[in-house]
């Protein structure tokens, strides 16, 4: 079997690249397509994978709230983002968000993980080798956290010890399935 | 995901590997090298840890969608020039960039349904992946995406369903 999935890019009406969109036009992009993703589920798809792209390329700059939004409207759809860009974020958190959307979705939950693209880094001041450092340590911390709830760490760019990690996700030892992509 | 090397560093971590752009013997390489190094660290790996991620377009008819499809992927790969990774001359077996990517013509499938199954099932196969990922009908208006979602629904998710990766 081939399982379907949606990769969802989620673009900006219009292209919307630096281009500002009204607010009564970008309300209407997000109920349409939130009705399509609801429907998805009937029509057989395995699930949704969400990019998270910043600066007008896309509009879900934060996927995980489209994630817990559809988790309300939906029982056997898988949903993940494909994937966080882990250079942009504090580790720490974003495991306790995967352990949030994996309660919220009732074990639904997809973990894919991303180094970013280069124009996107770029405009924070981020070069691509220290994006692909924090990406790596990130990863780290991300395996360790799944794997047990209280955890240490000390590397580059993050430490801490003792951190207990919570929520838990519902999909154990670590969603999905122990293997994420 | 779109180097082998990136690829076997995620089956040695164990993670599940999805990609793109490339053409389908280019992502065959990179799926072969992740089988490998799965494979060598003992943990073995199939279509279940593989997932091709395309653009796909659906029309009411073949011709139509290959218009359609033809229009996105000049302006794909126009957007495509701001990313210094990318490559307008794929040479699959060139050296170049470690972390380079072109979009070869298999990036856009287009065509009917049963067409468009086909050409899935067979760069699935080729590669050995169990996931395909699509993202419909990219750059159509609103309502020509809805109708390219129930299409491929009535015609394409069945046949992948059914199909043996």
């Amino acid at each position: 079997m081939i399982k379907p999935w949606i990769f969802e890019f989620f673009g900006a009406p219009g292209g919307g690249r630096d281009r500002p969109v009204g607010s009564d036009v970008t309300a209407e992009h997000y109920t349409w397509h939130l009705d399509l993703w609801r429907r998805t589920e009937a029509m057989g798809f395995e699930g949704i994978f969400f990019s998270e792209h910043h600066f007008g390329l896309g509009f879900s700059p934060s996927p995980n709230l489209l994630i817990a939004t559809l988790a309300t409207v939906t029982r056997t759809l898988r949903l993940g983002v494909m994937g966080i860009v882990l250079p942009y974020y504090q580790p720490w958190r974003v495991v306790e968000e995967i352990g949030m959307l994996d309660q919220l979705t009732g074990g639904r939950l997809e973990i894919g993980t991303a180094s970013g693209i280069p124009q996107e880094m770029e405009r924070i001041g981020l070069t691509v080798e220290e994006a692909n450092a924090r990406n790596a340590e990130a990863i780290e911390i991300l395996d360790a956290a799944l794997a047990a709830p209280v955890i240490s760490h000390h590397g580059k760019f993050w430490s801490f010890d003792n951190l207990n990690i919570a929520p838990r996700p519902v999909q154990l030892p670590s969603p999905p399935n122990g293997r994420r992509w | 995901m779109v180097s082998i090397e990136s690829a076997r560093k995620a089956a040695r971590r164990g993670s599940k590997i999805c990609t793109g752009f490339h053409p389908i013997d280019r992502i065959a390489q990179i799926f072969d090298a992740y089988r490998d190094e799965a494979a060598r660290v003992g943990r073995p790996a199939g279509p279940e840890q593989l997932a091709i991620r395309r653009n796909v377009t659906l029309g009411r008819d073949g011709p139509e969608a290959v218009e359609i499809s033809r229009a996105a992927m000049r302006a794909y790969r126009a957007a495509l020039t701001h990313d210094p990774r990318y490559t307008e001359s794929p040479l699959p077996d060139a050296p170049g960039p470690t972390h380079g990517f072109s979009v070869g013509d298999d990036e856009f499938i287009a065509g009917t349904g049963r067409e468009v199954a086909d050409n899935i099932i067979a760069q699935c196969r080729r590669a050995g992946a169990g996931h395909f990922l699509c993202t419909l009908n990219r750059g159509s208006p609103l309502d020509r995406q809805m109708a390219a979602f129930e299409l491929y629904a009535r015609d394409v998710i069945p046949a992948l369903r059914a199909a043996e990766a």
